[in-house]
């Protein structure tokens, strides 16, 4: 048996597990709100609900639709909070070790990252690449301010009684961009996160938590070192 | 049937809220009209969601040159409504009288059409959970009577009909009221105010110098709703962009790791 | 088929909760409406009784319930306000009075229980028979002011045979306001002092390019019709307003409307420094005063009076009538008017008087002469109206002339000098040449109806008021008709004889009438006060039984011509619903007392067609006995029944002046009967003699003389009418439909300068407390407003709409506050220098925060 290494901890596969499942209800639940062109899925759920509660008025599909899809989203925001909680303690606890924070810091150092994530992905040769490379390290920080400023903004929205209706256009709005920053991050997210070259931690992931050792000091030399403060 | 649009005259106003009143009356009416309840109970309910106009009252000055301004909040039926624009489930629409109204029975209460009327007209009604506002008295008009507010008006400092009748006798009051003062006075929404709301079908005779004290926006907007929507258009490229960028690095990703593998530089 | 009748299933659960509980669905809003939905409708005419005024509407009633009140537009005048807009929150007010009450606390307390109409009213007529047995009927007062049984009420009480009818007129329109236009421009005697009716005269805002608004708000005291109706289209015509007030009322106008603060109660000093301008820059009409004036009469500079009259007698509308004929100053020498000559206007001259020289001016000349020391600058000082201002007002009046006015004003019981105000605006508008005249202030005209009860016998007693005309100098001028609060000095002083027992029809005397502590305690002393009215009030809180009538939706009453309107009118009320819970209309309560009190012979005699008949009786005599038309006028009176089906009949507009009734058959404007009268109080040792002076006179209110300058927490409490508050009764109070929109406009609170309230340590929303400075004990609560737009002196409220001292009936109205502002309820119980009228704001008060 090859040595494993511990990649998640159980919390951060659990969490990981339910944000994805929130996320997708939100966003589907949410697309028809921000924009006509996603009205599908609103005609999608309001025929059926429709037609089960007998309303014949064609007009009414697209209003029981987005009714019903607001109440999905409302739910899965606030399951989404409850969810979130435990996870963001956790990762206070370890806030100084996490990843996410650069190696290095300095233009210099960027650079490098990016000349490292060139060479895996489009050399396909061999990067020196810590627990995450540079890209992810931006990705999980827009991915986390995006979900922070959604959650503020769409909790605020519930209130909006408390703004004037000025700044709660602005509100309505920083929910619409941010989202949009989101949306569009998080399909290169899923793109490298289902890619064939990181099977290894995709299977982490979703899962055992584990990594083996070799593949580790192979394509994430510079975590290996840290691992065995070498 | 044209374009049906109401003018508010400041000058001849006597600020006696009949219109305020008859316009809450009417809704009254209607409730009974749908058997939803009866005058005799609605009357002895204040129900926010019944009164589309209400007054605004400012002071401006110092004593002794000092006056009060009572400024009239109401629905101005955009010509590009912005409220109609945002609305997702098509509750709101313009009629053939040009009225922009909101159809109860297909609003949510998600008050997007509050944040993006730059007037800030639509309001939600914690009552029925719906969105209210002026709806021109639609119904009325289509049935050849006057709204209710300017049936009320003992004064014709409300007046209404077709937009040719109804802008001819706006700029010839304006234009006595500028002889008889000396002050310039203005038909403010008669022509297209910008491209966000156009013209209003809800116009004002008022002296020009007193436009912002009346609270009549002469660059009526709201830059958040439209940050959102080159928001919009800029995140749609963007995903696609990004779809077409993963697609093609998978597809370069794969042909360069199977040469590579032809290669031996890496093995499976 | 299963869906839909699914959907309706949900549809009509939810309808019945919303029936419930007001949540739920509501009225779709875009739902296509077809002319079915208005159709199935009953259109009933009214005279709308939200206010007083009587405005023709047209009520919709759907299914059984009145549903809407619009304007009934067959009069060129058609106009309905808010108030008669919002009669059905009135209408379905639960707080109404619904059964007859008998009183079984303390007065005032409000503790009544129920009783059957039968109880109720075999009390009120038992209590009338004994008196009646005694012979006492004199000791009952018929006070009525809502009625609503008109052309039978006021014969019922005078059948029973009281002479005390009194009327609410001191407290608002008459006394001052009668006198100080008649004396002027003449009219009708009673009991020696001259009282045209107060809805005589029109300022013709149609037509006028310049106006003075002082003393009245026509848009806040809004009678659609005609005068709101009249000053909308004024303003539409491009009308100018100066608007010379404590108060800057956003109702004359918001934009263009020039406003000069004036210190309460110092109109008078305004007018003078006016007139003053007026003459010093020969801005007067001189063809005019030549024309139809007495300004060339030679007057005696020792006694004011002309020096040498005779009675002649003159053809006027093919009748007789004795005129005084005066001697004037022609190139010829001195000659009766009669003689027709051209006479000088100005000039001093000697008149041989009986072999004595006598030395005299015309009458323009003596009032040029005696109003030279009014400059505007004194009047600056006085009034803190700019002297600049006041001469560009002469200007603007001179400019526009004859098509300018000053406003006469309206509910002008006010301050001492009242009075006077009045008669310096009839003065100034007739100097300007536009009383008759287009654009100027023009002769309302109407028409009377036959009357119903007719030969009724005489009453040997004489009324309360005529005995003080006759015999308290302080009174000279008094109203035989509107004396209500010289009728509480009646009760307190049982001058001249004792008052036992009143009937309040629709009449608020605490509420509506200033020194409302002494009416309390006067009613205390009562054996009976029976209350007619659909409404809590003040008064109500004091009665021994109550009987509900209804209100004016729920009845038909007589023909009406009363109206404010430049054109005859004639319309009625009918009934649009059916009186609710246990009300009655007024002819049924007064005719179910006649035939309890009455002789059975006299009762038979009266009421014999009514019971037949019912109301098409009264209609009948009345529109038989139509008077007071032109012929041409008569030949378009249509029938009978399209006036009870809604058509509003109206006659035709007429300018012109009218130069009866004065005793020269001139316009006055130097007034016969104040410089007689002044002769007369002098000899009776009057000590406010310059009230009947016929020249130019200041007299200050009673708070000026009391002090010349008011202390930082103090103010004098002025009032101005709100369009959505009747300031007359008790409709508005309770009527949720207004409060909404009321509560926006703060109707409820006191306002004050702003700079002054900030000194006083004050903010907006601040609760105060108000009090006399004369009766410190009377405390009113009431929020405050800071506002740049009232002068400093002044305590601004909007009448009628505040709890006032005697709040307690607030406990009985859900939609009504307990604070606020009722002057009355604070004020002395003073009365204006001989008109008795009551000087309402005359008084000083003071604030402090409440804590």
């Amino acid at each position: 048996m090859n040595k494993k290494i511990q990649a998640y901890n159980s919390l951060e596969m659990w969490f990981h597990k339910h944000l994805i499942h929130l996320m997708a209800f939100l966003i589907i639940s949410g697309l028809p709100i921000l924009s006509k062109s996603f009205n599908f899925i609103a005609y999608g759920v309001g025929i059926p609900i429709n037609w089960f509660t007998g309303n014949g008025q064609t007009d009414h599909i697209l209003a029981s639709g987005i009714s019903f899809l607001r109440v999905i989203h409302l739910s899965s925001g606030f399951l989404l909070t409850i969810v979130i909680i435990p996870f963001i303690f956790s990762m206070l606890k370890k806030i100084n070790t996490l990843s996410i924070w650069p190696d290095k810091w300095g233009v210099q150092a960027s650079v490098d990252g990016l000349i490292e994530m060139k060479k895996n992905y489009i050399d396909l040769e061999h990067a020196e690449f810590g627990k995450m490379n540079i890209g992810q390290k931006a990705s999980a920080w827009v991915m986390a301010i995006c979900t922070a400023a959604l959650m503020i903004s769409g909790y605020s929205l519930l209130f909006r009684e408390l703004f004037s209706a000025e700044t709660a256009s602005l509100i309505r709005a920083i929910h619409a961009i941010s989202f949009i920053v989101l949306a569009v991050v998080l399909i290169i997210h899923i793109y490298f996160a289902t890619h064939p070259a990181n099977k290894a931690a995709y299977k982490a992931m979703f899962k055992t938590g584990e990594m083996d050792e070799e593949y580790v000091k192979e394509h994430h030399s510079l975590w290996y070192k840290k691992l065995h403060k070498l | 049937m044209s374009i049906q649009i109401k003018c508010y005259d400041t000058t001849p106003c006597i600020r006696c809220f009949a219109c305020m009143i008859n316009c809450s009356v009417e809704e009254r009416l209607r409730l009974q009209r749908e058997n939803a309840i009866g005058m005799e109970k609605s009357v002895q309910h204040t129900l926010a969601h019944l009164n589309h106009l209400s007054p605004k009252r400012t002071e401006i000055g110092i004593y002794p040159e000092a006056r009060q301004v009572t400024a009239f909040h109401h629905c101005n039926h955009c010509e590009n409504s912005p409220c109609e624009e945002i609305c997702p489930t098509g509750a709101i629409s313009t009629r053939k009288g040009g009225e922009v109204v909101i159809n109860e029975d297909i609003c949510i209460g998600c008050k997007s059409c509050g944040d993006a009327c730059p007037f800030d007209v639509p309001k939600y009604s914690t009552s029925n959970e719906k969105a209210y506002k002026c709806h021109g008295c639609y119904d009325r008009v289509e049935n050849g009577m006057k709204q209710s507010c300017v049936e009320a008006c003992p004064t014709q400092a409300m007046f209404s009909g077709p937009t040719d009748e109804v802008l001819n006798e706006a700029n010839r009051r304006a234009a006595l009221y500028t002889s008889t003062t000396g002050n310039k006075y203005v038909v403010y929404g008669a022509e297209k105010i910008n491209n966000f709301v156009g013209e209003l079908r809800w116009i004002t005779i008022v002296p020009a110098s007193d436009l912002a004290a009346y609270q009549l926006d002469t660059a009526p907007n709201r830059t958040a709703i439209q940050w959102r929507d080159y928001a919009k258009v800029g995140g749609g490229a963007l995903a696609a962009t990004a779809i077409i960028g993963t697609t093609a690095h998978l597809i370069y990703w794969l042909d360069k790791r199977k040469k590579k593998i032809a290669e031996g530089e890496i093995h499976e | 088929m299963g869906t839909t009748s699914r959907r309706k299933f949900l549809k009509g659960s939810v309808s019945t909760i919303a029936g419930v509980t007001l949540g739920g669905k509501t009225v779709s809003q875009a739902k296509t409406v077809t002319n079915a939905d208005f159709g199935i409708e009953k259109k009933v005419p009214l005279l709308c009784r939200m206010c007083a005024q009587k405005c023709p509407a047209i009520a919709t009633v759907r299914n059984g319930r009145l549903v809407r009140m619009e304007a009934n537009m067959d009069t060129p005048y058609g106009g309905l306000c808010g108030r008669g807009r919002a009669a059905m929150g009135t209408l379905y007010d639960p707080d109404r009075i619904k059964t007859p009450l008998i009183r079984i606390g303390k007065r005032g307390e409000g503790k009544f229980r129920q009783a059957s109409w039968d109880e109720a009213l075999n009390m009120v007529s038992d209590k009338m028979k004994s008196l009646a047995a005694k012979g006492d009927q004199k000791s009952l007062a018929y006070l009525p002011r809502f009625s609503s049984a008109p052309l039978m009420d006021a014969e019922f009480f005078k059948l029973y045979g009281t002479p005390n009818k009194v009327g609410y007129g001191d407290t608002c329109f008459a006394n001052g306001l009668t006198v100080g236009l008649t004396s002027i421009i003449g009219g009708k005697l009673d009991s020696g002092i001259p009282s045209v009716g107060t809805g005589t005269l029109s300022p013709d805002y149609e037509n006028a390019k310049y106006g003075v608004l002082l003393q009245r708000n026509p848009g806040g005291g809004l009678v659609c019709h005609a005068w709101g109706n009249m000053f909308g289209r004024g303003k539409r015509n491009g009308m100018q307003l100066t608007v010379v007030d404590p108060r800057k009322p956003s109702e004359a106008g918001e934009s263009d409307t020039e406003w000069l603060s004036i210190r309460p109660g110092t109109d008078a000093a305004f007018l003078l420094g006016l007139m003053n301008e007026i003459f010093k820059n020969k801005y007067y009409d001189i063809n005019y005063l030549e024309k139809y004036t007495n300004v060339d009469m030679l007057i005696n500079t020792t006694t004011g009076l002309p020096v040498i009259t005779q009675n002649i007698e003159k053809e006027h509308k093919g009748k007789k009538v004795t005129i005084t004929d005066y001697l004037v100053s022609t190139k010829d020498g001195n000659k009766f008017k009669s003689a027709n000559q051209k006479s000088n206007l100005f000039g001093k001259y000697e008149v041989e008087v009986d072999g004595q020289t006598i030395t005299c001016k015309t009458a323009l000349q003596l009032m040029i002469d005696s109003c030279k020391k009014f400059s505007p600058e004194w009047a600056e000082k006085q009034s803190t109206v700019n002297a600049k201002n006041i001469r560009e007002c002469a200007k603007k009046l001179h400019d526009a002339k004859p098509a300018c006015f000053i406003e006469r004003g309206y509910r002008s019981e006010r301050y001492a000098s009242s009075m006077r105000e009045k008669i310096l605006i009839t003065q100034i508008n007739v100097l300007m040449g536009s009383l008759g005249q287009k654009g100027g202030v023009f002769y309302n005209r109407s028409v009377k109806t036959g009357s119903f009860i007719k030969d009724i016998p005489h009453i040997q007693d004489k009324s309360v008021s005529k005995w003080y005309i006759k015999n308290d100098v302080s009174r000279a001028f008094m109203s035989s008709k509107y004396y209500r609060r010289t009728w509480i000095e009646t009760i307190l002083s049982e001058k001249p004889y004792k008052q036992r027992m009143a009937v309040f029809y629709g009449q608020n005397i605490i509420g509506g009438s200033s020194g409302s502590e002494k009416i309390v305690t006067a009613l205390n002393k009562l054996e009976t006060i029976v209350c007619i009215s659909p409404f809590w009030n003040e008064t109500t809180m004091y009665a021994d039984i109550i009987l509900p009538d209804c209100t004016f939706m729920e009845r038909d009453e007589a023909l009406n011509t009363k109206y404010k309107t430049p054109i005859p009118t004639i319309g009625v009320n009918r009934k649009a619903v059916e009186p609710l819970y246990e009300s009655k209309d007024g002819y049924w309560i007064i005719n179910q007392l006649a035939k309890r009190v009455l002789d059975p012979q006299l009762y038979e005699k009266h009421f014999d067609a009514y019971n037949k008949e019912g109301m098409m009786a009264i209609w009948k005599k009345q529109y038989a006995g139509l008077h007071g038309m032109s012929a041409k006028e008569q030949k378009t009176l249509p029938p009978l029944e399209s006036i009870l089906e809604g058509q509003i009949w109206t006659g035709e507009q007429k300018y012109g002046i009218k130069t009866k009734g004065t005793p020269t058959g001139k316009i006055e404007l130097y007034s016969m009967f104040l410089a007689q009268q002044y002769i007369t109080l002098k000899n009776r040792g009057y000590d406010r003699l310059e009230q009947s002076s016929p020249l130019p006179v200041f007299v200050k209110p009673f708070w000026i003389e009391k002090k010349e300058k008011l202390s930082n927490s103090e103010f004098i409490p002025i009032t101005g009418f709100h369009p959505l508050g009747s300031f007359t009764g008790q409709q508005t109070k309770n009527n949720l439909l207004l409060s909404t929109i009321n509560q926006e406009n703060n109707t409820d609170a006191a306002f004050i300068n702003t700079q002054k309230g900030l000194s006083l340590g004050l903010k907006s929303g601040d609760i105060i407390e108000v009090f006399n400075i004369d009766k410190p004990n009377l405390i009113i609560k009431t929020k405050v407003i800071l506002s740049q737009t009232v002068h400093p002196d002044a305590l601004f409220s909007y009448y009628g709409m505040g709890a006032g001292y005697y709040n307690s009936v607030a406990k009985k109205l859900h939609n009504t506050d307990d604070m606020g502002i009722n002057p009355n309820h604070i004020s002395n119980f003073t009365f204006n220098p001989l008109t008795a009228g009551q000087p309402g704001q005359d008084f000083i008060i003071s604030i402090r925060k409440s804590v």
